[in-house]
């Protein structure tokens, strides 16, 4: 008569990493290490107020102002805080810019590095076994996955992320977007395109 | 607030930030202690990836992280043993 013994429950694992995260914030708080007001603050902004429109913005800046440009493939850093994104894991950028002849493309192949002021937290298949492993050895064919068939001459630079160096590709502008100004350009530039699985495309 | 407020941001794709209250509260805490001076990133980010390649090598390598779930069960067994080491707690 198991179901009706008190103590046997079977949501293990879930409730199992709930209870540890719980006994650990409280040890925190008790330790006076951690704020739980701050906690929430600090996820408010990256549910809700930091994410991918950042980059987008730096991207079509960058393609409409030639010197904006100069200055954020010399200097990123500086380049994107001119944009006010700077912070947590924006220390030290390096954007690289995607050519007719160079696809470049950003993973993280020991953790999750990504560049949190202009991208917000990184999805979740940037952090799967798989996508570390594969984007190294075999980058045309997750491209593929991703639904993006690039010329076979394109040569695919593969960008290694690390706590000292965060990377945002600069991609393609696409043709016939001569007419659009900066808001109209960054609604285009989403953020697959920024870590190099995708591409700006129009519809 | 230093930052800047812009209409909601995307999680782009039906990609959400967090599945669930505790990966916030995990991702949250490693955040705030690094900021405290508990530890620094760098040291951080060593740890979360020996973490993650165990998890790794324990089965076959590509079924190891999939979920945000498995990402951050790594991350909050990262965080349990640096503040072990750290604050001396439990």
């Amino acid at each position: 008569m198991t179901e009706n013994h008190p103590h046997h429950h079977h949501d293990a694992p879930i409730s199992d990493i709930e209870a540890r995260v719980k006994r650990l914030e409280q040890l925190l708080v008790e330790k006076g290490l951690v704020d739980p007001a701050t906690m929430d603050e600090l996820v408010d902004t990256y549910e809700n107020r930091v994410g991918p429109r950042n980059g987008a913005r730096v991207v079509a800046r960058a393609w409409t102002d030639p010197d904006y440009k100069r200055r954020l493939l010399s200097d990123a850093t500086a380049a994107i805080m001119e944009m006010g994104y700077a912070g947590r894991q924006g220390e030290h950028m390096q954007v690289v810019e995607n050519t007719a002849e160079v696809h470049n493309m950003v993973v993280c192949t020991l953790c999750s590095c990504y560049p949190w002021p202009v991208l917000g937290l990184p999805p979740t298949w940037y952090k799967a076994s798989s996508y570390r492993a594969r984007a190294v050895k075999e980058p045309r064919a997750v491209l593929q996955d991703f639904g993006v068939e690039l010329d076979p001459q394109v040569r695919i630079e593969v960008w290694d992320s690390t706590a000292e160096v965060r990377y945002l590709v600069l991609p393609m502008r696409p043709e016939g977007t001569e007419d659009l100004d900066q808001d109209a350009l960054a609604k285009l530039v989403n953020r697959d395109a920024m870590i190099g699985t995708g591409l700006v495309v129009t519809t | 607030m230093s930052q800047p407020v812009f209409d909601h941001q995307p999680v782009e794709d039906g990609d959400v930030v967090f599945d669930a209250p505790w990966q916030a509260r995990t991702f949250a805490m490693a955040v705030k202690l690094n900021e405290a001076g508990v530890f620094t990133w760098s040291e951080w980010s060593l740890r979360l990836a020996k973490n993650i390649q165990a998890a790794e090598s324990l089965t076959e390598h590509d079924t190891a992280v999939v979920t945000s779930d498995d990402y951050y069960t790594c991350w909050q067994q990262t965080l349990e043993m640096l503040v072990r080491e750290k604050t001396g707690g439990s």
